[in-house]
């Protein structure tokens, strides 16, 4: 990567503009600021259409009897909502954070392999369409509809349906592909490009949040990647993974599916964990408390992800043994956590603190997944989640751990890093209104749906008893408020884009790191000369 | 004040039941097996500790968010560790409390509740085989030479809002199942296509229904009574639409009812 | 080599090593579980 003073005079003057070009040059473009933008304008479009699905099960959720659609076709609402959020928006964005950040945080030129990471985004489009189109197909009454199982897929129902199952099989293949070039990507960027004396315990926890991400992707897709061949083979081929009559097992794909599963979760956890402590020492004009516990902390997580996994299978018929040590195992995962909270809340603590919109919502992500976890403590007695399991409190425990951290978690860094990207300061009064909507929003939408789960009610169904009518009522009306929000968001990033008071290299007073050394908005090429770091 | 705390329990009271009958339901139903109080409590318990500890740090985060702000002057601190032996005891206390809670207060009493949820063999007095299927569940008394099926009866015109909707709406079954009361019974679950789960969430009992394979649980249901339940995994199109629904008698009840069960052949 | 490609070099190496373990991961996959 040759990028000498002639090179650099030539884009000078485009740098204000380098987002300008035609579609040849998104097309093609290897940098890593380019790529960053493709993927989070990607992953927050992805958003908006699972959000969309969403609204749509939550209307017909409103009130019982079915009123707006049939349960075939809310069996692909749910589906494609939790395979769009995950696959499609969360780790999308994540990866258009790292791919904009991290070369920045480590004062690297660029990503360590360009034109993978090109093509890691561009598999991402037809991915989508992969996914969706037998749904919008099946809309206009062509073939049998989008996959329809659930995003957990479980056998033998996955073997039953119709193409639409395939095509998801294809898109998963495809993400998982896409994950696996960005992981691969982050890796050697992290372990190759640091800028001289960025030693691994120096380096800012942003990157060190991504570097075990990337590892534990890399060792989970390629299994999920196995499972979903599985399926098709049993579908097309004739073999019988998971067909009891054959000699194999249902069961089996749960295994599978949860041993990438559950790392999975700590996958959209783990960039978080690492962007949010550089906002609120930014905030609370103090060091990040705790530095290598939080990073020992980061590792353990990811560690201990990988052996817990069936504490999502308590009712499929484990043994006793296997039972107490998955509890057993998952119960100890709350202590890493429990060092992380510990480290954010004393950064804060005693700080000089502001509250502009990135550090509302570092602060919202806190307190709502810290709500979150606790309720993971309670599901995770094998005794206990029969009552828990597959009913509305497991689906409000993880909304609780999800959405504030993808959604509200990602939303602090791209608020806390827009004036970088843009040149100019965020609408903080606009900010405040999108996040106090949001916490409405969340705790109406959600808070219900812990009291009609212990009342009873499973998930997964498009039509209910009576008693749960009220909590569901509101839940939906949370869930409508919730999503408005969202294109709230969008208009404020876009108002940024255009307009706004002019930002300086470092955007907020107390913000550190290399990034802020540069100007705002940050030329379209940084740190070609690493800086040395003492 | 005595009058006072009188009528805000006697409020609060009115409420809470207002709220039970207007299905602002809350919490798990009444128990009425063992594994059923068990999990209750349990419940109750884990609740209770974790609200306390979500509502305690929330007040320390509200508190530092109003003390330490700058707007009125609050300097920033230094410290990113501990450094003195007090500060290290501040920073692990929190952790060993959380050790205590996690496998103490919740792991010793979590370990006999799963022996106890997993004793489905011992001095078990009935066997129940219950068998998922697309979309309704079956149930047979192998002993007794019992099997039937148990459909749902909600009427279409219900669900499609083209009639009023009865009380107990996609919870009746054509024929439920029928046990003893005070009775050990031991459930076998397997089905004839894909997963399903059976689930009665008085009894505090849950278990997939697997294609091929047999599980077990057991229940011992302490009281008479009509207690219903859904299927808990998702299944195709009418998952929502196989409920579950047993009737709880006495034994007298119970035998007379295996009996014509038995002279109708099924 | 210039130090540019001599980087370029020490990246595709790592990146790589990293591919083969996926597709070996994979591959383990599919035939530890494979049906008898």
């Amino acid at each position: 990567m040759a990028h000498d003073m002639t090179h650099d005079s030539a884009h000078a003057g485009h740098d204000a503009h380098y987002h300008h070009g035609g579609i040849r040059h998104w097309l093609q473009t290897t940098n890593h600021k380019d790529i960053g933008i493709m993927y989070l304008i990607f992953g927050i479009t992805m958003l908006l259409m699972g959000g969309a699905m969403i609204l749509g099960v939550r209307a017909e959720l409103f009130v019982p009897g079915l009123q707006l659609m049939q349960p075939e076709f809310f069996n692909q609402l749910i589906t494609l909502h939790g395979l769009i959020m995950v696959f499609g928006f969360a780790m999308p964005v994540a990866t258009g954070l790292a791919n904009y950040m991290l070369p920045m945080v480590i004062g690297a030129p660029d990503m360590a392999l360009p034109r993978l990471n090109n093509w890691g985004f561009w598999i991402l489009p037809p991915a989508a369409v992969m996914l969706t189109l037998p749904f919008f197909l099946g809309i206009a009454n062509i073939g049998p509809g989008a996959v329809d199982t659930g995003w957990t897929m479980y056998a033998p129902l996955s073997l039953q349906s119709g193409w639409g199952m395939d095509f998801a099989i294809f898109a998963i293949h495809m993400l998982g592909v896409s994950s696996i070039l960005g992981s691969i990507n982050v890796i050697v960027t992290i372990v190759n490009m640091r800028a001289p004396g960025m030693t691994f315990m120096k380096m800012p926890l942003f990157a060190h949040g991504f570097l075990v991400t990337a590892i534990l992707l890399i060792s989970i897709m390629p299994v999920f990647a196995g499972g979903v061949t599985m399926v098709l083979m049993d579908r097309h081929f004739d073999t019988h993974f998971f067909n009891a009559a054959g000699g194999g097992d249902p069961v089996l794909w749960q295994h599978i599916f949860w041993f990438m599963g559950h790392p999975e979760v700590y996958v959209l956890l783990l960039p978080i964990t690492g962007a949010i402590p550089h906002v609120l020492s930014a905030f609370s004009r103090k060091e990040t408390y705790g530095y290598k516990a939080q990073v020992y902390s980061m590792w353990t997580i990811g560690a201990l992800a990988f052996v817990v996994w069936a504490h999502h299978m308590f009712t499929s018929g484990m043994s006793v043994n296997a039972q107490m040590y998955f509890m057993y195992s998952t119960m100890l995962i709350s202590l890493p956590l429990a060092v992380l909270f510990f480290c954010w809340i004393a950064t804060v603590w005693r700080g000089s603190l502001s509250f502009e919109t990135p550090m509302l919502f570092a602060l919202g992500f806190i307190i709502l997944f810290g709500w979150g976890g606790l309720t993971g403590l309670v599901l995770a007695d094998a005794a206990a989640d029969p009552q828990y399991h597959n009913a509305y409190f497991m689906v409000a425990h993880f909304h609780y751990a999800l959405y504030p951290t993808t959604v509200m978690g990602s939303m602090a860094a791209i608020y806390y890093w827009l004036p970088k990207w843009t040149g100019h300061m965020l609408d903080e009064k606009l900010g405040r209104i999108h996040f106090w909507i949001v916490m409405l929003g969340v705790n109406l939408t959600f808070i219900p749906q812990f009291l009609v789960g212990l009342s009873g009610m499973p998930r997964r169904i498009p039509d209910y008893p009576l008693m749960f009518a009220e909590w569901n009522k509101l839940s939906t009306i949370g869930a409508f408020i919730l999503g408005l929000s969202h294109l709230l968001f969008i208009y404020i990033v876009l108002k940024c884009i255009r307009e706004g008071k002019k930002s300086e290299n470092r955007s907020w007073e107390g913000a550190t790191g290399l990034e802020w050394t540069v100007p705002s908005p940050a030329p379209y090429h940084t740190f070609e000369t690493q800086p040395k770091i003492d | 004040m005595r009058g006072l705390k009188k009528w805000m329990a006697g409020a609060f009271a009115a409420v809470a039941a207002q709220s039970v009958l207007a299905g602002y339901t809350w919490n798990f139903p009444e128990p009425v097996t063992p594994i059923a109080r068990e999990t209750l409590h349990v419940h109750n318990l884990f609740m209770i500790i974790i609200l306390i500890i979500f509502c305690g740090v929330l007040a320390l985060m509200l508190y530092s968010f109003w003390a330490h702000r700058k707007s009125q002057g609050h300097q920033a601190a230094g410290f990113t560790a501990p450094r003195s032996r007090k500060q290290w005891l501040y920073v692990l206390a929190p952790f060993a409390v959380l050790l205590v809670i996690d496998y103490g207060v919740f792991g010793i009493p979590a370990y006999h509740a799963v022996k106890m949820y997993e004793d489905s063999k011992s001095d078990a007095e009935l066997v129940v085989k219950v068998t998922g299927s697309q979309w309704m569940w079956q149930y047979e008394f192998p002993a007794e030479g019992v099997k039937f099926t148990s459909r749902l009866t909600t009427p279409r015109d219900q669900i499609d809002n083209k009639e009023a909707k009865g009380e107990n709406y996609l919870l009746e079954v054509d024929n439920p199942l029928v046990l003893p009361v005070g009775k050990k019974v031991r459930f076998i679950t397997t089905s004839n296509d894909v997963i399903h789960s059976w689930w009665v969430p008085a009894f505090g009992v849950k278990r997939d229904a697997v294609p091929g394979f047999l599980r077990e649980f057991w229940a011992t249901v302490e009281k008479p009574g009509t207690y219903r339940g859904q299927c808990s995994e998702l299944c195709g199109k009418e998952h929502a639409y196989m409920p579950v629904v047993v009737n709880v008698v006495p034994e007298e009840e119970f035998k007379a009812w295996i009996a014509s069960r038995q002279k109708s052949g099924t | 080599m210039s130090i540019e490609s001599k980087n370029d070099q020490q990246n595709a190496r790592l990146a790589l090593k990293l591919v083969a373990m996926v597709v070996v991961i994979f591959v383990i996959t599919l035939w530890k579980f494979r049906p008898i």
